[in-house]
């Protein structure tokens, strides 16, 4: 089984795919990546335009893959003969992977900040819980991000769901942005002060509403298991 | 009994299906006609176990999907205009692929039918066209010694040389009086020389269920002056269309009736038996 979720997980990154899933966000990679770095003056040195590239390359991969891969299976695994445990087990293990996957790409990624000591372990264990939050959130839902999902939040507006999601996206965007403007600025947060403005939060709200947002893991996997819910609204 | 629905209701939004009963046994094939809208794929889903019925009881090989689903998909092949299958993965490996968790899938038959169907099991699944793609599903629905397949719409995507032979390959297939096709189609001439049932569905409910010729042997197509048609008792006659040569009529028809000699009288295909009833149900009843 898990090979099977692992090969579904790459042979979704298709062209195709890119085109009709990803492109609605592809005017934010082009800010990311260019409008923002140039006016935010985060290319004038190699090293920090190094710790830029390092922080936006596993948003980038994040939020592209919140988009290609979601919580359901591809229509020909509800026609096959698996027992609902079997294909519980499926959903669970791909969404499982693609968030490890997603996390663990943002921790490898931004590693090598710590070795050039430009960002202190405790910054960089915020820098990771904010990847593993984010790839959490978009990467663990029903609906596509951005497309399906407002759609999603009008259906589920009364239990908050959306709200607290989209609230929790917002706070870890501004986390990891804001961690990233201040190792490029400066050098590297060595400021104690500097590191509690974004691991308060971190404990004080993204915390609580990570939580909270887990409360809806097993309705979204009983969602991925009906056919008529994953593919007919 | 390889199908049974029992009184099958479900709501869809707006669109309900409404207690659509109907039993199909082995060795045979069921068209599932009406016009666009009418639910035939929404029944099909249902059949399949992707849509769960509201109401109404659905057995397959006296089996249910709450107790028997894996039993069940071992059971049924699918052909759906939906693309089901890898896009990035070739033929051979999406039938390695999904064809693993079938009990008696066969790669060697699936082989066999790609090379009888036109198609190269080394090509990608996406660079395939609509009709080949339905090809394929069909040469895998084919390869597992499914015992009921069921086909949605499929005839209007083959070409008309492969048409002959996907008709050839369903003959073969229930020959052996073990196996039954469902066939959803708006094709209805393919239906009138081929299925055995027939599943007419309007707006969610059963138009008619049954034996092909016993949906014939119930109504007649008249032809024939005005004022001769006007004559048959007005609840016998479902729809009649008055033309610049006379006047056509659907009526129901018994064996006990008897007919004006200056009338043409004749067995409805189910094309025209469509059109007719549908018609009547749009209100466009002109009598």
């Amino acid at each position: 089984m898990m090979g099977r979720v692992i090969k579904d997980y790459f042979a979704a990154f298709r062209w195709e795919n890119f085109k009709e899933k990803v492109a609605h966000f592809a005017y934010l990679i082009v800010y990311f990546f260019t409008v923002l770095p140039v006016v935010a003056g985060f290319f004038e040195t190699w090293k920090s335009a190094l710790v830029y590239v390092l922080m936006m390359i596993p948003i980038i991969h994040i939020l592209n893959s919140g988009s290609l891969h979601i919580m359901k299976m591809p229509k020909m695994m509800y026609m096959v003969p698996l027992t609902n445990d079997m294909k519980k087990e499926y959903i669970v293990k791909s969404a499982v992977f693609r968030i490890c996957f997603c996390s663990l790409l943002g921790i490898i990624c931004t590693l090598p900040l710590v070795f050039i000591g430009i960002c202190r372990v405790i910054t960089y264990v915020v820098i990771a819980y904010d990847y593993v939050t984010f790839a959490l959130l978009l990467c663990g839902m029903n609906e596509r991000y951005g497309i399906e999902q407002r759609d999603a939040w009008q259906e589920t507006k009364s239990d908050c769901r959306g709200l607290i999601q989209g609230l929790n996206i917002f706070l870890t965007v501004i986390s990891l942005f804001g961690i990233a403007c201040m190792l490029c600025w400066d050098g590297g947060m060595v400021n104690v002060y500097a590191n509690l403005l974004f691991i308060i939060p971190a404990i004080l709200f993204q915390l609580p509403l990570t939580v909270k947002h887990m409360k809806y893991w097993n309705t979204a996997v009983d969602k991925a298991l009906s056919y008529e819910r994953s593919f007919d609204k | 009994m390889l199908l049974q629905l029992k009184d099958i209701s479900k709501s869809l939004g707006k669109f309900r299906i409404k207690d659509i009963s109907v039993e199909l046994p082995e060795g045979y094939i069921m068209g599932l006609i009406g016009p666009n809208g009418s639910g035939k794929t929404s029944l099909i889903h249902i059949i399949l176990g992707l849509y769960k019925a509201n109401a109404g009881e659905l057995l397959i090989d006296g089996m249910s999907y709450e107790d028997s689903e894996v039993e069940i998909r071992n059971l049924i092949g699918t052909v759906l205009l939906d693309e089901l299958f890898d896009h990035s993965a070739t033929l051979k490996g999406n039938g390695i692929n999904y064809g693993a968790y079938y009990e008696n899938f066969s790669l060697e038959t699936l082989e066999m039918y790609m090379k009888r169907f036109g198609l190269d099991g080394d090509r990608k699944f996406k660079k395939l066209s609509k009709g080949e793609k339905l090809k394929f599903q069909f040469a895998f629905a084919l390869s597992y010694e499914a015992k009921l397949i069921i086909l949605d719409e499929p005839t209007g995507n083959f070409d008309p040389s492969f048409r002959k032979e996907f008709f050839a390959v369903l003959k073969e297939y229930i020959a052996d009086g073990t196996k039954s096709v469902i066939l959803s189609t708006h094709l209805t001439e393919d239906l009138d020389k081929l299925a055995d049932y027939i599943l007419y569905i309007e707006n969610g409910s059963t138009i008619f269920s049954g034996d092909i010729e016993k949906l014939r042997d119930s109504y007649r197509l008249l032809t024939g002056e005005k004022y001769k048609i006007n004559l048959i008792q007005s609840d016998r006659v479902v729809y009649k269309e008055e033309g610049n040569y006379g006047t056509k009529a659907l009526v129901t028809h018994r064996t006990r009736y008897t007919y004006d000699r200056e009338l043409t009288v004749a067995v409805p295909s189910l094309e025209e038996l469509m059109y007719f009833i549908t018609k009547r149900d749009k209100g466009d009843k002109r009598r």
